[in-house]
């Protein structure tokens, strides 16, 4: 399991372990190679701006006209 | 509930369980007046020592005006542009007459080399609603960079 190794967690802080995470996001994002994908998203992430999936992930996988299907987890 | 409590329910530790679906704007609101007092002093007190972006957030929700003056400090404490870009947009929030800090946040988002670090700028200088710093922002909506372009639009549209 990968951790944050101690690095903080901060919400709109590109330097802390959000932003971290958010890069590695990206760069998946970026080079997923099918047309569509599911999402499996729980409802505060999705309505959270500065969630890792609408920050980083959903922006550039719209650009690429990659289809998304949503799917609600409690 | 007791003073040390209310901090650590509005101000959880900085992991990513504690942080991630985490919003704190309904514990404040619970609050009382003397509550809300003894919040707001203790996060001012805490900036002296240390760095966190909820707490500044925190800060803007409880419009804290008194907080100026130590906001003021740590801006200068800065080395890192993009933290003096942050600083900047909160203070600019509490205190508009702050003006100076326009430039300081122009020269700082200007040695920025990192997309990633402008993306969050462009949030920190959209803040100043100014039309200086707009006409920058803007100036990155057609970047070929997908987050950089979606981030200065939707920075534009709050």
């Amino acid at each position: 399991m990968i951790t944050n190794a101690g690095i903080a967690y901060e919400k709109g802080n590109i330097n802390s372990a959000w932003g971290l995470w958010g890069r590695l996001s990206s760069t998946l994002a970026s080079k997923i190679n099918t047309k569509s994908v599911k999402v499996y998203i729980t409802e505060a992430k999705l309505k959270d701006p500065k969630s890792i999936w609408n920050f980083f992930e959903r922006p550039i996988l719209e650009n690429r006209g990659i289809n998304i299907e949503y799917i609600i987890v409690k | 509930m007791k003073k040390s409590e209310i901090f650590k329910k509005v101000i959880p530790s900085a992991s990513m369980q504690e942080r991630e679906n985490f919003d704190n704007k309904i514990i404040i609101d619970s609050l009382d007046v003397n509550q809300k007092n003894e919040l707001e002093n203790e996060l001012i007190c805490m900036l002296k020592d240390s760095f966190d972006y909820l707490i500044l957030q925190t800060l803007v929700y409880l419009n804290s005006k008194k907080s100026v003056p130590e906001l003021l400090k740590l801006l200068e404490k800065q080395i890192k542009d993009i933290h003096k870009i942050e600083i900047a947009s909160i203070i600019i929030q509490l205190d508009k007459s702050q003006v100076n800090l326009k430039k300081i946040a122009l020269k700082s988002f200007n040695k920025l080399e990192n997309n990633f670090e402008k993306i969050q700028a462009f949030y920190g200088l959209s803040k100043f609603k100014d039309d200086e710093l707009n006409f920058v922002i803007n100036s990155y909506v057609n970047n070929p960079d997908p987050l950089v372009s979606f981030h200065s639009k939707n920075s534009l549209k709050k």
